[in-house]
């Protein structure tokens, strides 16, 4: 029963009796109501999780059958006897597997966050870095992994490549989660220290430190799971042990068992940590309510429209020049040999000014309308199935209840483990890549979209209620603006992942795309060609950003306008 | 046809392939540390071995080399690196990684189109180990076979099977291209009729998951003749007298290391599964299948007269002729260097 339900019982006791008597039944009927309606609450979530257990049970059962059935003699799946059976018989080779991947994933994870607090910091201090460097940052998010991974292997020694991996897979959450906490800081307090004549070092020490500790737990949170992708997907650059070996060892040699244990492992890599994180959060910043990790849209600016359209193009520039000389920095730092590292001007001739310019041009277009097509297709799907499930979730709490562990479990799988065992499942042709990529798009989104409608405040219900407004209005007109932030902000970050997921997926898949490209020119040790295609995916990955980025100022400045900063 | 073999030894390597490829690895587990070297005065060299896939029995003579003390003997101290699907050899050695890297004869040709200078000095496998996998009930046993098939290409293996049609006269317009990655899944599914894979590996995975053996031929014997697992150099190691000594000395223990395969190949696999790949999930079951089909790949009748390792001047012209077809420019036998082998040999067919 609800707060408004015991309200109005109240009110109607009232209305009947004298004053005095009936504020003291009214009390009475309050407390007693309450007590009910907690009982209630609790035999719900008691019910709730009966249900939830009854439909994974069924839901194991029923993965079990079919794998006996036909699953796994086609090869595409291990019935979850098999795993356990195989995670009992191998137990030490399991445990030495984790030991060195954890090592790797522990490493990158927590060198890739320290420099992300250290950055995220330094750029709350002094805007202008973040003007400039920002999108820098945000291009080491973009970076396909798939021509990352050589180049590191021929950068650092193996196992250094492997941990700097793992640190670029966490850096840019963590940063943006970062920034967006240090800059959530009450204007109230910041302008008391000011006021007082602290400086900027003291507001970040009393202010924005304090009120940023839950966006950087979240940070951490979410970057377990990118840390543990970071490291496997190292592992492809050769290793003698780990959870990535073990998986190519096991797709070599149709151990499904194989497979899908690591799969399982890698998934409670991911989560167990997220889970603990998540648990420190709420347990050291009780206040905090839960963070999206996506940095507000950037305020609209003002100005005459010229002078704004100038500063955009100025600060584009400037910030494209600053990741060319990044660029070029990374191969004279790192002495990169002539032959594998390849400059922005070779790339350049590569596509313009050679004598085969045409032809390469041409090969990386018709690769990339395959790969938008893959990421494209894959990451709107992933998003209007995801934002339908949450709706669905919200309207219906039993579905909610019952799918949302299933959900949380799936959205752990890192990615590299996850591509392959879909592969399996789903084939190879367009609609197994066209999955993959929704799938990376829908659980994040879903789970965004989920805790953004339930944030919406219950006043507005209440106001909305008074309308005699139906479901559907309410959806349309309170529920969804209100969401809309989040949605976004997780569909801004996911447009990379699909990206990735997509070069991944055509590597290991489809073979076409530039994510076959990128191999197919490493395979031939034309090292300009990678280069170049990890240039374009890179450029269509920030574009894919902006784009988004773009829409939703466009559309949070008409629906909700106070999310802007 | 593009690089065929480059792309085709990467991505055989790498995916398709099976596994099989090379190994790898462990890194640290191969350095031996310089103890009494025989060759030289003094501490042991030491030298980076790239190889090309994660650690199996296909780098087995390696690890009998490095454990037996074999290079240790010979005045080196070898670091075995362990490859893997995104490991690129060549590049590794061009760029000062490693002194050798593992690959196939076509990866290497295809770096020096790039601009490397690189040379072979030695091919482990005198067969290129690319073979077509398929069902025993609707069997490919030769390339014209392959008409009215679908055929699972992992991607850089594409200009491999145009080579391998045109060679032997078949239309392609005839032969449906499936792009796959490194697994047996879509033949044992039914997705393809055939496949291209690495000969001593994904057949023993097919024959596990149905129980029944495979139909297979290797394309070596289709005129897609090349040498696989060479040992590549740059040219310029090979002038520095303190590098070619050290090179030696290591190509003459990894001679030893594989005629000790060779005569028994129970040490390998037992190298392989308990201690270099110690934590790879192998089982000395598979990786003993997988060494005793390797023979084919390493003992030819040519070895026999010459030495394992070797490389005639017959293979040598057919390597050229094939990398030739496979659309390489620039290559001609100057890529191979047999001066190490005949120093190392001596004029016998067996070291030591």
């Amino acid at each position: 029963m609800s707060t408004g339900g015991s309200l109005s019982t109240a009110t109607d006791t009232a209305a009947e009796t004298a004053a005095d008597t009936a504020a003291a039944r009214a009390a009475g009927a309050i407390a007693t109501e309450r007590a009910r309606s907690r009982r209630d609450a609790r035999r719900g979530a008691l019910n709730g999780w009966v249900v939830t257990a009854l439909v994974s049970l069924a839901l194991v059962v029923l993965w079990e059958i079919a794998a006996e059935l036909w699953l796994t003699r086609l090869g595409v799946l291990a019935s979850p006897t098999a795993i356990i059976q195989s995670l009992v018989a191998d137990w030490p080779v399991y445990l030495n597997a984790f030991s060195a991947t954890a090592w790797v994933a522990v490493r990158g994870w927590f060198f890739g966050n320290l420099a992300a607090v250290v950055v995220a910091v330094l750029f709350v201090q002094l805007p202008a870095l973040e003007s400039l460097f920002l999108r820098l940052a945000l291009t080491l998010f973009c970076l396909p992994l798939v021509a990352v991974n050589p180049l590191l292997q021929l950068t650092f020694d193996p196992d250094t490549a492997k941990v700097v991996l793992a640190a670029l897979s966490v850096f840019f959450t963590t940063l943006v989660g970062t920034m967006l906490g240090l800059r959530s800081a009450d204007g109230g307090p910041l302008t008391m220290v000011t006021a007082w004549g602290g400086r900027s070092l003291s507001a970040l020490r009393f202010v924005r430190f304090p009120s940023g500790i839950p966006a950087i737990l979240t940070g951490l949170q979410i970057g377990a799971a990118a840390a543990v992708l970071g490291a496997i997907f190292g592992e492809f650059i050769g290793a003698k042990s780990g959870l990535g070996v073990l998986l190519i060892n096991g797709l070599m040699s149709l151990e499904l068992g194989r497979v899908w244990s690591v799969a399982v492992i890698a998934t409670v890599m991911a989560a167990v940590p997220y889970g603990i994180f998540g648990l420190l959060r709420r347990w050291l910043t009780p206040w905090s309510a839960s963070i999206s990790t996506a940095q507000l849209a950037s305020p609209a600016r003002r100005g005459p429209l010229a002078a704004r359209l100038l500063r955009t193009v100025a600060w584009t520039v400037g910030s494209i020049l600053v990741i060319l000389a990044a660029w070029w920095a990374y191969l004279i730092v790192f002495d990169m040999s002539p032959f594998v590292g390849k400059t922005p001007l070779d790339v350049f001739a590569y596509l313009f000014t050679a004598d085969d310019a045409a032809e390469n041009r041409a090969v990386m277009l018709k690769a990339l309308g395959e790969t938008l097509v893959h990421a494209g297709v894959g990451y709107v799907a992933g998003l209007v199935i995801g934002i339908a499930m949450a709706v669905a979730f919200v309207t219906f709490p039993v579905v909610e209840r019952v799918l949302t562990p299933l959900a949380v479990a799936l959205r752990s799988v890192p990615i590299i483990v996850l591509i392959p065992v879909l592969i399996l499942a789903l084939g190879r042709g367009l609609g197994g890549v066209v999955a993959i990529t929704a799938i990376v798009t829908f659980f994040p989104t879903l789970a965004n979209t989920q805790s953004g409608l339930r944030r919406v405040p219950s006043d507005a219900f209440t106001l909305m209620r008074s309308y005699d407004a139906s479901v559907w209005s309410n959806l349309w007109r309170l529920q969804l603006p209100y969401t809309l932030p989040s949605i976004f902000a997780s569909a801004r970050i996911a447009a990379p992942t699909a990206v990735l997921a997509a070069t991944l997926a055509e590597w290991l898949a489809t073979g076409d795309g530039l994510g076959h490209e990128i191999v197919a020119s490493r395979a031939h040790s034309d090292y300009t060609g990678l280069w170049a295609a990890a240039a374009i995916l890179t450029a269509v990955s920030l574009i894919f950003y902006s784009l988004v980025s773009w829409a939703e100022r466009a559309v949070l400045v008409k629906y909700s306008p106070s999310q802007l900063g | 046809m593009s690089s065929l073999p480059s792309r085709r030894a990467r991505r055989v390597l790498a995916a398709a392939t099976a596994g099989a490829l090379s190994l790898a690895v462990l890194a640290g587990c191969a350095s031996s540390s310089s103890g009494e070297t025989a060759s030289s005065d003094g501490a042991a060299t030491p030298l980076t071995l790239q190889t090309s896939w994660i650690p199996l029995v296909q780098f087995g003579g390696s690890y009998v080399a490095d454990k037996e003390g074999y290079y240790e003997k010979n005045g080196v101290d070898v670091d075995i690196l362990p490859g893997g699907p995104d490991v690129d050899s060549m590049a590794a050695v061009v760029s000062g990684q490693a002194d050798i890297g593992m690959g196939n004869a076509d990866t290497v040709a295809r770096a020096n189109e790039q601009g490397a200078d690189l040379v072979i000095i030695a091919a482990g496998f005198q067969k290129n180990p690319l073979a077509i996998l398929s069902s025993p009930d609707k069997p490919i046993a030769t390339p014209a076979d392959m008409v009215g098939m679908k055929i699972g290409v992992p991607s850089g293996d594409e200009a491999a099977q145009e080579a391998l049609l045109a060679a032997n006269d078949v239309d392609a317009s005839k032969v449906t291209s499936v792009p796959v990655g490194f697994d047996v899944a879509p033949l044992v599914s039914g997705e393809v009729d055939g496949l291209w894979v690495f000969y001593s590996e994904q057949p023993i995975a097919y024959e596990e998951a149905t129980g029944k053996a495979g139909t297979v031929f290797l394309t070596a014997d289709y005129g897609l003749d090349i040498y696989a697992q060479v040992y590549a150099v740059t040219r310029e190691s090979l002038e520095d007298d303190t590098k070619r000594a050290a090179i030696e000395g290591f190509l003459k223990g990894e001679i030893e290391g594989w005629q000790a395969y060779v005569a028994d190949p129970t040490e390998a696999v037992e190298l392989t599964v308990n201690d270099y790949a110690k934590d790879g999930g192998l089982t000395i079951e598979e990786q003993t299948k997988q060494a005793q089909l390797q023979m084919d790949l390493l003992v030819t009748d040519e070895t026999k007269e010459n030495g394992l390792l070797t490389m005639s001047a017959d293979g040598i012209e057919k390597n050229v002729a094939t990398l030739d077809t496979l659309g390489i420019t620039g290559v001609d036998d100057s890529l191979f260097d047999t001066s190490v082998l005949d120093e190392v040999y001596d004029g016998s067919n067996t070291i030591k």
